[in-house]
C-alpha cells in the first residue's frame, strides 16, 4: 500500500513537470469529457435507458470524443513523434476536427 | 353458412314472384323412421302439398327419405331442412342424392349425424327443397314435424346463445408508452451535465494559456481572414447538424454539408499549413541541434 | 534501360494494367448477358430489385418508411427497418447521377451491372490491399487474381443483383484502410475505415466478420507485446465511430451494444484504452513504481469487470448468441435446432472439391502466401494470416464464406506468385539484395535504434520536400543513400539469407511453368465462369441430342399468368424460396418469402403443404389465399423442385406442429422417400403430392414417369377436391391451382366433388348393409 502511495505521488509530480502545456490542455478537455460521461451514466442508473437512441447517442458521443482527444494527444505529443512519422500536429488537429465532425453528424441523426 | 341463407331466401322470394312455364314434379315422397335393427317403426306416404302428421323418433333410430323427380331434368340440389321448433330455431341441412332415373334417397341416421340433433328432446319442421339450373321455379314442400327424443342420460347441452352472431369487436393493444423520469430529476441532471464545463474553465484558466497564434493572426489580416472562414465553417456544420436534428430533411443536409465541408478543407488547410509553418520555424533552432 | 525510365514507363503500364483488369473482371461477368438477356436472373435478388424500383419511384424517405403490405400476408413486413439498405441506395444514386448528366438508363440495367462494375473497384481494392503487404507488382497479381476467381465471380455475375456484390468490395477495401490506419497510425485512415465500415454494414450482414477480425487483429498484437500508439489510435477512431456509425443502420439498431457477436470489439476497445493509459504511466515513473501501479491496476480493473459482466448478464442487458452464428462454429446445430437454416443449400458445409473449381491453382498458392506472410511477420502480415485462418474455417463450414475466403486466398497466393517471379527474375544478387533492404527500411521505421537515423533523415526530407512542391528528389536521393548504404551489407546479408538463382536454364523452367500455371487458371476461371457461373435459375437453357439449344422459361410464363390474370390483391401461397420472385415478377401478394424471419408463419406454409387436403383447406381459408403455386421437374427432370424440397417442408412444419405434421409418416417402412406407388398414404394424402401429380399420369396415358426420381408413378394419379387446376406452363415446371370456394350447399368439398362427378355418397349406414 505504501509503494502505491508514493508511486502515485511521484507520477503526479513527475506529470505535472514533464508535460507540455498543450497536453495539459488536452488533459484538462479529457477530464471535463470524463465527467460529462459519469454524470450521464448515474443519470441512466437512475433513470434507466428509455430513450435508447438518446442515451447512446450522447454516452457514445462522450466515449468518441475522449477517445479522440486521446488521438490527439498522442499524435501531438514530442515523445511520440518518431512512432508517427506521418502525422504532424497540425495534420492531427485536422483529423481530430473530422472525426468530430462526423461523430456530431451521426449523433444528431441518433437523437431522431 | 350465413351466405347460404341469404342466397335461399332469395330463391324463396324468387319463388313467390315469378311463374314459370316449368316447375319439378316430384312424387312418392316416403318418410320412415327405421330402428337400429332395422325394423320400420313408423311410415308416412306424403302427396304435395299436404303436411304429414306428426313423426316420433329416438335418437338412435335414422330417418328415411325417398323421393321420384319425375322431370327430365335431373335436380342440381335436393335436400330436407330441419328447423327446431324451440327457441334457438338451429338449422338443419341434408342433402339427399338422385340417381339419373329420378329416384332420390337419404338414410339420416340420428346418432352419427349433425350434432345439433343431440342437444335434448326437440321438435323439428321438415322442409323439401329441390332446385336445378335449367328449372327456374324451386319446388319446396313442408312435409312436417319430427320429434327426436334424446336418451334420458347422457345428451349434450345446447351452448346457449345464437349460433350466427357477431363476434365482439377487436380492439387495437399499443403498447402502453414506456414512463419518463419525473422532469425535476432530468432537469437537475441537464444542469449537472454543464457543470463540467466550468471544470473545463478552471483548468483552463490555471494552466494560463496565452493566444499566440492569435497575436500572430492578427498581424497577417488574410490569414485572419481564412482563420475566421475556417472557424465560421466549423460553425455552420454544427449549426447544420442543430438544424438536421430539430426540423431539415436529410437530403438539403446532405447538400449544405457539402458545400460547408469544402469551405473547410480549403480554408483549414491554408490556416493549418500557415501554423505549421510557423511552428518548423519556432523549432527549426532546437530541431537542427538534435541532429 | 535507367532507372528512370523504368519508373515512367512502370508510371503508365500499372494504371494500364489495372483497368485492363477491371475491363477483364466486368466482361467475364457478362455472360450470362449475352447469351440471355439484361434480366435480373437470381431468386432472390428479385426483392432488392422491387425495393429499388420503389426507391426510384417514391423517393428516399417513403422507402425508408415503407410498409409493405404485400410479403407475409397477412404480418407484412416493415421494409426500411428489415433491409440492408446499401444495395438498393447505392444503386438508386447511380441511377440519379447518370439521370443528372441525361443518361436515361433504366433502372434495371443499373441492377444488373452493378455487381460486375463494383467487381472492378474490387480487383483496384485488392492491389491496394496487397501494395500495402508486398509491392505493387504482386498487388497487380492480386487484382487480376480476385478480378477472374470463379469463387467471387459466383456471386457477381451480371444480373445477380444480391448484397455480396457490392459487400465484397466493401470488405477488401475496409481492410486496405485499417492497414493503411495502422500502418501510419493516422486517426484519418481511422476515420475511413469506420466510413467505409458503415457503407458495410448498410450493406450486408456479413459486416460481424470485420467487426470481430480487426478486434482479433488488435487483441493478437496486444499478445505479441506489439502495443503501439499507432494502434491505438487506429483502433479507437475505427470502433468509437465505426460503432456509433453502425447503429445509424435500422436493422442493426442497438445490436452492437447488446449482442455478443459485437462484444469482442467493445473488449477489446476496453483492454486498448488500458493498455494506452498504462503505456502513458509508463512514461512518467520508474520501471518499479511502474509494476506496483500496474500490479495493483489489474487487480482493480479485474475485479470490476468481472462484477460488472456479472450483473450485465444476470440481468438480461447482453443477449444471448443467435443461432445463426452458433451454426458457424457448430456445424451440426443448426441441423438439430434450426431446420430452417440447415434448408438452404448455401448454408451446408463445403465441400472440398469446390475449393478447387472456386480458386484453382490459388487454393495452393495460399498456404506459401501464407508461410511467407509468417516470415515477414509485421502488424499487417499478422492480419493476413488471422484472416485467412478464419476464413478458411468459415469457407469449410458455410459453402456461401468461400465469398470471404476468395479475396485472401487471391492476396496470399499473388504474394507467393511475386515473390517466386521476384526470386527467377530478377537480374543480380546485388539488385535482390537491395531491393529487399530498400524494402525493410522503409517500412521498419522504428524497430531498433540503429535504423533510426536512416529513418528520420527520411522523414526530414520528405516534410521538407512537401513545403518545396518538389516531392521527387529528395526523397530520390534519400532512397538511393539507403540503397548505397544497404549494398555495402549486401554480400553478408544475402549470404546469410537468400541464394538467388543465376542459371538461366533452371530461371527458365520455373519461369515457363508458372506462366504456364497462369494460362491454366485464366482458361479454368472462363471455363467455370460460363459454365457453372453465369446460368441463370429463371431461366433455364438444355441442349438437345443435335447440339441445339431450348430455353426453357416456365417461371415468368407462370408469373406472367398470374400478373395478368388474378385479381390485384390476389394472395398466392407458395414455398417461400419463390416469394421474392412473386412479388416481384406477379405483382402478388405472398404469404412468406425469401426473408425468413418469422419460422412459424413458414411452418404454418408447410403444414398446409403436408397435411391432407381437409387439414389444409382450413389453412388456407384462414389465411385468404387465392392461389397456390408449385413447382414440378417431374417432366423435364428440374431437381430443384418442390417434392425434393418437400422433406425440408415437413421438417420446418413439425417444428411447430408437431401434432399434425410427423416425418416419419412420410417414409416408407424401409425408410425410403418414395413417391410412386409404394408411397406412403400420408404422402399420397399430401396436399404436395395431389398438386404436383394432378393429372400427371394422363399426360403420359397411364404410363407416367418422373423423371426427376426416377419413380414409375401409378396409373390413376391423385384427385382433388379442394383445389382447381388454374393454370400449368409448357414444361410442367409450375403449377398453379385455384382454391376453391366453399361449397354453395355446405357440403364437404369432397363430397362436393364427388357429387359432381357422379358418384354416390356412400354414408355408413349403407356400408353396414
Amino acid at each position: 500500500m505504501e509503494e502505491i502511495k508514493s508511486a502515485s505521488s511521484s507520477l503526479l509530480a513527475s506529470y505535472f513537470k514533464d508535460t507540455p502545456k498543450s497536453l495539459k490542455l488536452i488533459d484538462s478537455y479529457m477530464v471535463y469529457v470524463l465527467l460529462t460521461g459519469l454524470i450521464q451514466f448515474v443519470y441512466v442508473v437512475i433513470a434507466g435507458t428509455f430513450p435508447n437512441n438518446a442515451f447512446l447517442a450522447g454516452f457514445i458521443s462522450t466515449i468518441s470524443a475522449f477517445v479522440l482527444a486521446a488521438n490527439l494527444r498522442m499524435q501531438t505529443n514530442p515523445k511520440n513523434a518518431s512512432q508517427f512519422p506521418t502525422t504532424s500536429p497540425e495534420r492531427a488537429f485536422a483529423d481530430f476536427l473530422a472525426c468530430n465532425l462526423v461523430v456530431h453528424f451521426a449523433v444528431a441523426n441518433f437523437l431522431g | 353458412m350465413a351466405k347460404f341463407r341469404s342466397l335461399l331466401v332469395l330463391t324463396l322470394l324468387a319463388s313467390i314472384s315469378t311463374v314459370l312455364a316449368e316447375s319439378w314434379k316430384v312424387s312418392d315422397i316416403n318418410l320412415a323412421v327405421i330402428s337400429r335393427d332395422g325394423g320400420k317403426k313408423d311410415e308416412r306416404k306424403l302427396e304435395y302439398p299436404h303436411a304429414g302428421e306428426d313423426l316420433i323418433a329416438d335418437s338412435t333410430d335414422s330417418l328415411k327419405f325417398t323421393f321420384k323427380v319425375e322431370n327430365k331434368e335431373r335436380p342440381h340440389q335436393a335436400m330436407v331442412l330441419f328447423k327446431s321448433q324451440d327457441e334457438f330455431k338451429d338449422e338443419i341441412m341434408v342433402a339427399a342424392s338422385v340417381k339419373s332415373s329420378g329416384k332420390g334417397r337419404f338414410e339420416l341416421n340420428f346418432a352419427k349425424a349433425d350434432p345439433k340433433f343431440k342437444y335434448g328432446t326437440r321438435k323439428y319442421s321438415m322442409a323439401f327443397l329441390v332446385g336445378g339450373s335449367k328449372v327456374d321455379e324451386p319446388f319446396k314442400y313442408t312435409l312436417g314435424n319430427i320429434e327426436i327424443h334424446a336418451p334420458s342420460s347422457n345428451s349434450a347441452v345446447r351452448p346457449s346463445g345464437v349460433e350466427y352472431a357477431a363476434k365482439p369487436e377487436i380492439h387495437h393493444q399499443f403498447r402502453p408508452d414506456q414512463k419518463l423520469i419525473n422532469t425535476v430529476v432530468s432537469g437537475f441532471f441537464t444542469v449537472l451535465v454543464l457543470a463540467p464545463f466550468t471544470v473545463l474553465f478552471l483548468l483552463w484558466s490555471q494552466l494560463g494559456i496565452k493566444f499566440e497564434p492569435l497575436k500572430a493572426l492578427t498581424q497577417k489580416p488574410l490569414e485572419l481572414v481564412s482563420a475566421l472562414v475556417f472557424f465560421g465553417s466549423l460553425a455552420g456544420i454544427e449549426y447544420v447538424f442543430y438544424s438536421y436534428w430539430t426540423h431539415v430533411t436529410l437530403f438539403p443536409v446532405l447538400q449544405y454539408l457539402g458545400v460547408l465541408s469544402l469551405v473547410a478543407v480549403v480554408s483549414g488547410r491554408s490556416v493549418l499549413s500557415a501554423v505549421q509553418a510557423r511552428r518548423i520555424q519556432r523549432t527549426s533552432g532546437s530541431a537542427k541541434k538534435e541532429l | 534501360m535507367s532507372a528512370e525510365t523504368t519508373s515512367t514507363v512502370a508510371r503508365v503500364l500499372k494504371p494500364t494494367i489495372l483497368i485492363l483488369i477491371a475491363v477483364v473482371a466486368i466482361a467475364s461477368r457478362l455472360f450470362s448477358i449475352i447469351r440471355f438477356e439484361s434480366v435480373i436472373h437470381e431468386f432472390d435478388p428479385w426483392f432488392n430489385y422491387r425495393t429499388t424500383q420503389h426507391l426510384v419511384k417514391n423517393g428516399f424517405y417513403e422507402f425508408w418508411n415503407w410498409f409493405d403490405e404485400k410479403s407475409w400476408y397477412p404480418l407484412g413486413r416493415v421494409v426500411g427497418g428489415t433491409v440492408y439498405p446499401g444495395i438498393m441506395v447505392t444503386s438508386a444514386l447511380i441511377h440519379n447521377v447518370l439521370h443528372f448528366f441525361n443518361f436515361p438508363v433504366d433502372i434495371r440495367n443499373v441492377c444488373v451491372f452493378l455487381a460486375p462494375m463494383f467487381s472492378g473497384l474490387t480487383a483496384f481494392s485488392a492491389y491496394l490491399l496487397t501494395k500495402e503487404l508486398k509491392d505493387s507488382s504482386a498487388g497487380l497479381l492480386a487484382a487480376a487474381f480476385l478480378g477472374v476467381a470463379p469463387g467471387y465471380i459466383s456471386r457477381s455475375v451480371a444480373g445477380s443483383y444480391d448484397n455480396e456484390g457490392i459487400a465484397i468490395f466493401l470488405l477488401v477495401f475496409t481492410f486496405y484502410l485499417w492497414i493503411k490506419a495502422v500502418k501510419t497510425g493516422s486517426a484519418f485512415f481511422g476515420l475511413l475505415t469506420a466510413l467505409f465500415y458503415f457503407y458495410m454494414v448498410s450493406a450486408w450482414g456479413g459486416y460481424v466478420f470485420i467487426t470481430n477480425l480487426v478486434p482479433l487483429h488488435v487483441f493478437t498484437l496486444l499478445l505479441m507485446g506489439r502495443y503501439s500508439n499507432r494502434l491505438y489510435v487506429s483502433y479507437s477512431t475505427f470502433y468509437a465511430v465505426g460503432t456509433l456509425l453502425s447503429m445509424q443502420i435500422p436493422f442493426v439498431g442497438f445490436q452492437p451494444t447488446r449482442t455478443s457477436e459485437h462484444m469482442a470489439a467493445l473488449g477489446v476497445f476496453g483492454l486498448i484504452q488500458l493498455f494506452a493509459f498504462a503505456e502513458l504511466v509508463r512514461g512518467y515513473v520508474s520501471p518499479k513504481q511502474f509494476k506496483t501501479l500496474l500490479r495493483s491496476g489489474i487487480v482493480a480493473v479485474g475485479a470490476v469487470s468481472v462484477v460488472g459482466l456479472t450483473l450485465l448478464s444476470l440481468s438480461g442487458v447482453i443477449a444471448p448468441f443467435t443461432g445463426r452464428f452458433y451454426s458457424l462454429y457448430d456445424t451440426g446445430y443448426a441441423k438439430i435446432h434450426i431446420p430452417i437454416i440447415a434448408s438452404v443449400s448455401e448454408h451446408q458445409p463445403t465441400a472440398w472439391t469446390s475449393f478447387f473449381f472456386d480458386l484453382q491453382m490459388l487454393i495452393f498458392l495460399f498456404p506459401a502466401g501464407v508461410y511467407l506472410c509468417f516470415k515477414e511477420l509485421k502488424d499487417e502480415h499478422v492480419f493476413i494470416i488471422l484472416y485467412s485462418v478464419f476464413a478458411s474455417y468459415f469457407a469449410g463450414v458455410m459453402v456461401r464464406l468461400m465469398l470471404t475466403l476468395t479475396p485472401v486466398v487471391c492476396v496470399s497466393a499473388a504474394i507467393a506468385y511475386s515473390t517466386l517471379l521476384d526470386t527467377y527474375l530478377e537480374k543480380s544478387e546485388h539488385v535482390l539484395a537491395s531491393n529487399l533492404k530498400g524494402i525493410q527500411a522503409q517500412s521498419s521505421v522504428t524497430d531498433t535504434p540503429a535504423s533510426n537515423t536512416p529513418a528520420t533523415t527520411t522523414t526530414e526530407a520528405k516534410a521538407g520536400g512537401k513545403k518545396a512542391a518538389g516531392k521527387g528528389t529528395p526523397a530520390k536521393t534519400v532512397t538511393k543513400a539507403a540503397e548505397s548504404e544497404s549494398k555495402t551489407h549486401a554480400k553478408t546479408h544475402s549470404d546469410k539469407k537468400r541464394y538467388p538463382i543465376f542459371n538461366w536454364d533452371s530461371r527458365a523452367m520455373v519461369i515457363v511453368q508458372l506462366t504456364w500455371f497462369l494460362f491454366m487458371f485464366a482458361w479454368h476461371c472462363t471455363y467455370v465462369t460460363s459454365g457453372s457461373y453465369s446460368s441463370p435459375s429463371i431461366v433455364l437453357a438444355s441442349r438437345q441430342a443435335d447440339g441445339s439449344q431450348v430455353i426453357i422459361d416456365d417461371f415468368r410464363e407462370a408469373y406472367y399468368w398470374l400478373r395478368k390474370n388474378t385479381k390485384e390483391d390476389a394472395k398466392v401461397l407458395a414455398w417461400w424460396d419463390y416469394g421474392y420472385q412473386m412479388a416481384g415478377m406477379a405483382n402478388v401478394t405472398t404469404l412468406v418469402d425469401n426473408n425468413t424471419w418469422n419460422n412459424t408463419h413458414i411452418a404454418t406454409v408447410g403444414k398446409a403443404m403436408a397435411t391432407s387436403e381437409e387439414v389444409s383447406y382450413e389453412v388456407l381459408r384462414q389465411h385468404d389465399v387465392d392461389y397456390v403455386l408449385v413447382l414440378f421437374g417431374g417432366v423435364i427432370g428440374y431437381s430443384g423442385d418442390d417434392i425434393n424440397k418437400f422433406l425440408w417442408m415437413i421438417r420446418i412444419a413439425e417444428g411447430v406442429y408437431p401434432k399434425e405434421v410427423k416425418e416419419v409418416d412420410f417414409f416408407t417402412p424401409r425408410g425410403e422417400y418414395k413417391v410412386d406407388h409404394e408411397a406412403t398414404p400420408t404422402m399420397k394424402n399430401s396436399l404436395m403430392y395431389k398438386m404436383s401429380y394432378y393429372r400427371f399420369a394422363e399426360l403420359y396415358g397411364g404410363n407416367a414417369v418422373d423423371h426427376v426420381r426416377g419413380a414409375r408413378m401409378p396409373a390413376e394419379g391423385p384427385t382433388l377436391s379442394v383445389l382447381d387446376e388454374a393454370y400449368t406452363t409448357e414444361n410442367w415446371l409450375v403449377r398453379i391451382y385455384k382454391v376453391k370456394d366453399l361449397d354453395i350447399l355446405g357440403r364437404d368439398l369432397k363430397d362436393a366433388t364427388a357429387f359432381e362427378k357422379g358418384k354416390v355418397r356412400k354414408t355408413s349406414l349403407l356400408k353396414r348393409k
